[in-house]
């Protein structure tokens, strides 16, 4: 074997290691971030109690401060989404949600969120979420009740 | 005013709420210094950004409220991504003024850069992990426009989750 192996000095091989270790540990970074967006449409009214499975936390959230009963899951949307990426949702009553991360500090993810009503704007916001956690955007009138729209972001 | 088809509402509506990276505010706001439907829109949105701070302070006096002052800075995350390379780069001159010049010296300024970013990485991992969430409401909300309806912004008490609450006109 007379390769080139032999000639290259032990430290650049030391060297090149530590490079790999750390070029696959930032791999992640470098393909630039992710933003894990689930976006839960929910239909909250005041009739009979009821509380869909996996909507008890945001029931409660809301419960505890408007006097809505009833929480059922009209959809539910897993996006992976990179910066400045626009993730679309179909809401009731001709309604789009369009939501855009615009950056991240880590602790907080910073949205751009729009809600159109036949096309044309009615709301729109821009927050910084905690990493991980959720905020919900309640109102829009829907027979007899609300849409509420439970947007939860995470990087990683 | 002539109207202008180079910006979306939508964009400036982001510049008002320093949404937008650096580069392409500055560019903006030269562009708005000599198009004045632009700058109209731009006062405009920073205009309803002020009333609802003061309308939403007034109206939900009862109910607790966090609405911290709107930050002029640029989200962090996307400056430090940008400049990662460039950053592994000026820490390797830097340290190479340390070790010394010469390609010896570059190479272990190199390396060191290496561990260095290794150990701010690990460092940046543990702060991040575990149960680690920062305090303060779930989110934190810089602007809302609701083309004319009222809006509310709660925290809850207990779990500091925002709820923004908007009616429909
Ligand atoms: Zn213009």
């Amino acid at each position: 074997m007379n390769t080139g192996l032999k000639s290259v000095p032990v430290w650049m091989l030391a060297w090149l290691t530590a490079f790999c270790i750390v070029l696959s540990a930032f791999s992640p970074a470098l393909a630039g971030t992710t933003y894990h967006t689930r976006v839960k449409v929910i239909h909250a009214t005041k009739g009979k109690a009821g509380v869909d499975p996996g909507l008890e936390a945001i029931a409660r959230e809301i419960g505890s401060e408007f006097n809505y009963t009833r929480f059922r899951r009209i959809s539910e949307k897993a996006m992976s989404l990179s910066e400045g990426q626009k993730g679309r949702i179909t809401l009731p009553g001709n309604r789009d949600l369009i939501i855009t991360p615009t950056g991240s500090n880590g602790s907080r993810i910073q949205y751009h969120i729009r809600i159109n009503a036949k096309g044309n704007p009615v709301f729109q916001t821009g927050v910084r979420l905690q990493n991980g956690s959720s905020v919900t955007i309640g109102g829009p009138r829907l027979k007899k009740g609300v849409i509420l729209i439970n947007i939860e972001g995470r990087t990683r | 005013m002539t109207p202008c088809n180079r910006y979306t509402k939508e964009f400036i509506s982001r510049v008002a709420d320093n949404e937008v990276r650096q580069e392409a505010h500055s560019v903006f706001l030269r562009h708005a210094k000599t198009c004045a439907a632009c700058a109209e829109t731009l006062a405009d949105f920073r205009q309803m950004g002020q009333l609802f701070s003061s309308h939403t302070e007034a109206e939900v006096g009862r109910i607790r409220t966090e609405l911290p002052p709107i930050t002029v800075t640029a989200p962090q995350g996307a400056q430090n991504r940008k400049g990662l390379w460039g950053w592994i780069g000026r820490m390797g001159q830097g340290l190479a003024s340390v070790f010394g010049r010469g390609a010896m010296g570059l190479k272990l300024a190199s390396l060191s850069a290496v561990a260095l970013i290794l150990a701010v990485s690990l460092y940046t991992w543990q702060g991040d992990s575990g149960n680690g969430m920062v305090p303060g409401p779930s989110a934190i909300v810089n602007s809302v426009d609701t083309y004319g309806s009222s809006v509310m912004i709660i925290e809850t008490p207990e779990s500091h989750h925002t709820i923004i609450w908007f009616s429909e006109t």
